[in-house]
């Protein structure tokens, strides 16, 4: 208990706007996964997915985590599920660390209140059960559902809230029948079934037809403005972020480099990276094509590159970027950066330090 | 130059339909299009819109249960070609399809991945490629081109003896690319080519195709399910739905000057980042079954302004207006028999009432 008591929630919200209390909170989250079976003298190879990252969910707010593949965002989201325990870090949630939760993570309650979307609408389905079957086991498992009847009455009010209708059609209909928007809104149906208060959205339309991706995204906003869910949404498509998220935190190689308020961030991006990633966006209203600073792709993350990890692309390196990690800027209210180009202090931070003030 | 020379490829009512036991799947219907010689030309549709079955199709890469059920390609060869007159390759036999193929035109797959062989170096994969067309060369020119091949497409020479597993996605689409120019083909068809790459890759993949076409003069069939970045690139597009064209221009007209409601739809599908926030719904529904679609303007369905002509007669594809014979459109809504008033002012609204779930909610309520 005493280490909840260090650093409970009250002490770190030192920022006046944020009345909403968090509901999830990731504390200097850091995973390391090994890699290959190591030879018998070697060192075990090691890939760094993940450092020092920090994210608050607030009911009725939406947070984007916008990164290209091998940024993290996924893994975050893993750990957040309790599909994965972080190497270092904590989560706490309404407040109380997991390692004071009954069963951690991995406990049922947790998992009652934090669900997962997955990317793929259609891996993520068993194809040998109805859709009965898959909302039917959610609404058991938590009891959420004591009679046939109920049970029943339940799965059709699901699929009302997905907006699949006529719900008695679709209850008894198989994965394949059913085409990819509609799968991800089984899906979606399916994380609502235990009631809970944090959804994680794992780039929920990509897999999808681009008429359809609108959709989802709207019915998700929907489901998060009735039901006050505290919604953290993975893309790699920043535009879309900008128009779902009130808050966008960009990931780069597992180091979190910049966060704000979506529009904020969009108007004036303040990390080379970040301002890469909204050049290289497609976007019919552009002006003109600029050319592109810093190219390349991300690094292999089992020998990164030391300090900050986007300095070999980065064209505004300098040898302190080489050796240390940028301390957090707050350039704006809400608005920091983790970049040399606006401090000259070192990151410090280790899993035992509170985190400043994430928005 | 006359038009003539100016047309490389002139698909005409090719049809493709898929056989299966649950019935024929017409794919592709009484689709035409044409390619100028040294432009992108895009085609734009979601998944089972028919849009890589055309590409296949024209590149004669099409294999049971599909069957091309009618129709020409024409290929125009270069007007200092010795064969003036156009090859129409759908009627190629299987020697003249071989020498026909990656000569004149050459393909580009959506997965890098899967199109390499994973077993085999990079360099043994492009000399396979110019070994097949040009079997009597030294082993020493085999090479130099592939070091020349290599290098056009922005990778160091020495990658040639990596294994595809070991470069990373942007540089497997390269190599692709690089295996697709070998033989400078006229002619490029890219199904997806950027699909699955990160945007800064995508971006850099694609300025390095218009570098690409701009010095060795190519053109290229660009297919996609992302029209902003085919309103970025392309010249020419036209944008499929169910089998079918709905909507041919250039790139200004489609992006200025929507004519049907799809297109209308997908191009309001993409939030900006630019200008001010706005609400954006989407097309509402979902796209049809190809072996059971709706009658009429399989559209229909999903379409704001669908009147009781669309849910019975096909719209064939015609020019908007006289004044603008390059714009064609496959809608009613133009047809001025059926629309005596006109055409709607704006397209903006694409809210249909039996689909509670286009949601009225203001999206921007919680962004700001």
């Amino acid at each position: 208990m005493t280490h909840a008591m260090q650093h409970g929630a009250a002490a770190v919200y030192s920022d006046s706007s944020a009345t909403v209390s968090p509901i999830l909170e990731a504390r200097n989250l850091r995973k390391v996964f090994p890699v290959g079976g190591g030879s018998l003298f070697g060192r075990q190879q090691t890939v760094k997915a993940l450092e020092d990252f920090s994210v608050c969910l607030r009911p009725g707010y939406t947070t984007a985590l916008v990164g290209e593949s091998g940024s993290g965002k996924t893994t975050a989201a893993r750990i957040l599920a309790g599909m994965y325990q972080a190497t270092s870090g904590d989560i706490l949630f309404s407040g109380v660390s997991s390692r004071n939760m009954p069963g951690g993570l991995q406990s049922r309650k947790y998992h009652q209140h934090v669900q997962l979307i997955f990317q793929d609408p259609f891996a993520s389905l068993n194809a040998a059960h109805s859709i009965r079957y898959h909302l039917a086991r959610p609404l058991q498992i938590y009891h959420k559902a004591r009679t046939k009847t109920d049970l029943e009455i339940e799965i059709l009010a699901l699929l009302q809230r997905v907006s699949l209708t006529p719900a008695e059609q679709f209850i008894q209909k198989l994965p394949h029948e059913l085409s990819g928007g509609q799968r991800q809104r089984v899906a979606i149906a399916r994380a609502l079934a235990p009631k809970p208060s944090v959804l994680l959205a794992d780039e929920p339309v990509s897999m999808l037809d681009v008429s359809i991706r609108l959709d989802i995204l709207n019915l998700l906003t929907r489901l998060k403005d009735e039901e006050n869910l505290a919604l953290l949404y993975i893309t790699h498509d920043i535009a879309s972020a900008r128009y779902f998220a009130d808050t966008i935190l960009v990931m780069y190689a597992g180091q979190s480099i910049e966060s704000g308020p979506s529009e904020a961030l969009i108007k004036e991006p303040k990390h080379p990276y970040t301002q890469l990633l909204l050049s290289a966006a497609p976007d019919p209203a552009r002006n003109s094509v600029e050319p592109l600073i810093g190219k390349g792709e991300s690094p292999s993350l089992i020998n990164p590159p030391a300090g900050c990890r986007f300095h070999p692309r980065c064209p505004f390196a300098k040898d302190i970027c080489r050796t240390g990690f940028p301390k957090r800027t707050e350039i704006q209210k809400d608005h920091w950066v983790n970049c040399f180009l606006y401090t000259d202090a070192l990151e410090t931070a280790s899993s035992d330090i509170p985190a400043p003030a994430a928005p | 130059m006359t038009a003539q020379n100016k047309v490389i490829l002139d698909v005409q009512h090719i049809g493709v339909d898929y056989f299966s036991r649950s019935g024929t799947v017409h794919a592709v219907s009484d689709v035409s299009f044409s390619v100028n010689r040294g432009e992108i030309f895009g085609l734009a549709g979601e998944s089972g819109s028919g849009k890589s079955t055309l590409a296949f199709a024209v590149a004669r890469l099409l294999k049971f249960p599909a069957e091309i059920t009618g129709g020409r390609a024409l290929f125009y060869p270069k007007p200092d070609d010795a064969r003036s007159e156009p090859i129409d390759i759908l009627q190629l036999n299987k020697k003249e399809l071989r020498d026909f193929r990656w000569k004149k035109l050459s393909i580009v797959f959506q997965s890098a991945m899967n199109a390499l062989n994973p077993v085999l170096s990079v360099q043994t994969q492009i000399i396979d490629t110019l070994r097949t067309h040009h079997p009597h060369l030294h082993r020493d020119e085999y090479y130099q081109r592939a070091v020349e091949l290599v290098k056009m497409v922005g990778i160091a020479p020495e990658r040639l003896k990596s294994f595809p597993h070991q470069l990373s996605g942007g540089m497997r689409q390269r190599v692709v690319i690089a295996i697709a120019l070998a033989l400078n083909p006229e002619l490029i068809i890219m199904d997806e080519p950027t699909t699955a790459l990160d945007v800064v890759v995508q971006r850099e993949i694609l300025s390095e195709i218009q570098n690409l076409k701009n010095t060795f003069g190519f053109s290229v069939v660009f297919i996609t399910h992302d029209l902003s970045l085919l309103t970025e690139i392309c010249d020419h597009l036209a944008i499929m739905y169910a089998g079918k064209i709905v909507e041919q221009s250039n790139r200004q007209t489609i992006m200025r000057n929507t004519q049907h409601p799809y297109t209308h739809g997908l191009l309001h599908s993409f939030p900006s980042l630019y200008g001010e926030k706005k609400q954006i719904l989407g097309i509402p529904g979902h796209p049809p079954d190809l072996r059971n679609l709706p009658p009429g303007c399989a559209f229909h369905p999903r379409c704001a302004f669908a009147a009781e002509s669309c849910r019975t007669v096909y719209p064939s594809l015609q020019p908007v207006d006289a004044s603008a014979a390059d714009h064609l459109t496959a809608c009613h809504l133009y047809d001025p028999r059926l629309q005596p008033n006109g055409p709607p002012k704006s397209l903006s609204r694409q809210v249909v009432n039996d689909e509670p779930q286009t949601i009225e909610t203001d999206i921007l309520a919680g962004g700001q």
